[in-house]
């Protein structure tokens, strides 16, 4: 595959990372267990040795109270060229939740999206996922990972098929045959009537209707991560109270939520944490 | 202007008789067309779609050659090929020479630069979201080819049709390669050159009818392809 920048992605670029965390780190253990749907059983020493809990039953790595990050950066500069567009010395992001982005336009909010998105790396620093070094891991460690992490396009591409095939693709990806009911249920988490949208080509649909379908298609195969870029800079109210209740109920569901927008309004009431992006530097 | 209403009118009976020595130029046209497209889609579309995708050493040098190639003109391809089909030639004992399938080989080479130039084309045109929303979907590498190519299939069927009109009316290589025998190797151009030549214009107006249905045919396929390509 080609690594041009200008199609929109390029490759993790090895050795920008150090270090690798153990296989049997802690948080690792707890992605598997999430990933088998069983996080939200787990006994907190299991998962987080040593965490302590203040408060109420531990909800393994989706609990916001662990403070185990499911995301780390130290160090992280990201360039375009000569410029430096991000700039993290420290960044902790836990499992679980909604988090919020906001900050102004060219700040670098995009690029930190693509970075915990897993389809850039680091120029310099390290970034780990679920305990895991990214960088210096081979091209298909990279692939396996990122099919646990989604990046919804502020303005969404839909393949040239069925609303019902956009849907299953990220299914079908991952080796799934029987989509049918994923899909279903993907649609009804974003409002949209299976029987009226199941059968739709990509061009019967309206704009607010296309987001909820590319937002569908990534909730279909259940990430353990949504990323989500200005999701709502192009939709009406209503469309925007959609996408809001599809994030809650994926973030209820163990999906960690990290949501990039300009509209604070639409963004405050939603996110448990917001992050403030300004001038390559985040703050908050 | 007599000759030629009558030619028309002779042309039209010729067709609508189902003469034997017409068909026959069509049927071979559209044998060694077909045998050709299908040897172009096979080895053009892959060679399109890595030099639309991929970055490598070379790779502006190679479309330069792909372009050139498109402006080749039949009877070099046509000399060429007759050279290495010829019994002398590097390739005289597959005995393809004035054989359908040898006409097909000539066609092929025609159409292999129309099918790589536009693959590569309509890949590097493709919506620069779409990479990145396969990978965001969890496509693998392979998968991320595929469906790319899957998703550029218009283009890739109007390459093909693009090829097909291109070689069915070409003439310097059928008549080169093909050495124009009636009832083996004579198309429906070479056919129109040679009863031209000789002063009967209802074959050549009737053989002319056959092209400009094929011609109108692929031009609606086009157009469909074309409407379904541009959603």
């Amino acid at each position: 595959m080609s690594g041009r920048e200008d199609n929109g992605v390029s490759r993790m670029s090895p050795g920008s990372c150090e270090h690798n965390i153990p296989a049997d780190d802690a948080l690792a253990a707890g992605a598997g267990d999430m990933a088998d749907g069983a996080a939200s059983e787990a006994h907190p020493e299991e998962i987080h040795p040593g965490a302590a809990h203040t408060e109420g039953p531990c909800t393994g790595v989706l609990c916001t109270r662990c403070h185990v990050p499911l995301y780390q950066l130290e160090g992280v500069v990201r360039r375009h060229g000569e410029r430096t567009v991000l700039d993290v010395p420290r960044l902790d992001i836990t499992a679980g939740g909604i988090t919020g982005v906001v900050g102004p336009n060219g700040g670098g909010k995009s690029t930190l999206l693509r970075l915990l998105a897993l389809l850039d790396a680091p120029c310099r620093g390290e970034l780990h996922f679920a305990g895991e070094a990214v960088g210096p891991l081979s091209a298909a460690r990279t692939a396996e990972l990122r099919r646990s992490v989604t990046l919804l396009l502020q303005e969404p591409y839909l393949l040239r098929r069925s609303v019902y095939e956009n849907v299953a693709f990220g299914l079908s990806m991952r080796g799934v045959r029987d989509t049918a009911d994923a899909v279903r249920g993907a649609l009804e988490l974003v409002a949209l009537d299976p029987d009226v949208f199941l059968h739709r080509r990509w061009f019967e649909l309206s704009g607010g209707e296309a987001q909820r379908v590319a937002l569908a298609a990534r909730l279909a195969f259940s990430p353990r991560v949504l990323l989500m870029d200005e999701p709502t800079a192009s939709l009406d109210e209503d469309s925007a109270a959609r996408i809001a209740d599809a994030a809650r109920a994926v973030a209820g569901r163990g999906t960690t939520v990290i949501v990039v927008s300009h509209d604070r309004d639409w963004l405050e009431p939603l996110a448990d944490r917001i992050l403030k992006v300004r001038r390559g530097l985040v703050e908050g | 202007m007599d000759y030629l209403l009558d030619g028309f009118a002779t042309a039209l009976r010729l067709l609508a008789a189902g003469d034997a020595e017409t068909f026959s130029a069509v049927w071979i046209t559209l044998a060694a067309s077909g045998m050709s497209i299908a040897a172009c889609l096979a080895i053009g579309a892959p060679l399109g779609f890595l030099i639309g995708y991929h970055d490598f050493p070379g790779r502006r040098a190679v479309r330069i050659a792909v372009d050139t190639a498109l402006c080749f003109p039949t009877v070099v391809i046509g000399l060429l090929v007759y050279l290495l089909l010829s019994r002398q030639g590097p390739l005289g004992d597959l005995g393809l020479l004035f054989t359908i399938p040898g006409m097909a080989v000539g066609l092929t080479l025609l159409g292999i630069p129309i099918v790589m130039a536009m693959t590569a084309l309509a890949v590097e045109q493709a919506d620069a979201r779409l990479r990145l929303t396969l990978l965001t979907l969890g496509a693998d590498g392979r998968q991320v080819l595929f469906a790319t190519l899957w998703e550029t299939r218009y283009h890739l069927m109007l390459a093909g049709v693009a090829a097909f009109g291109r070689i069915v009316s070409e003439v310097g290589i059928s008549m080169m390669v093909g050495g124009n025998i009636k009832w083996h190797t004579r198309t429906i151009t070479t056919a129109i050159a040679l009863e031209t030549g000789k002063g009967d214009y209802a074959l050549g107006i009737a053989l002319g009818l056959v092209l400009l249905a094929i011609a109108l045919l692929l031009n609606l396929v086009l157009a469909g392809l074309r409407r379904r390509a541009g959603r």
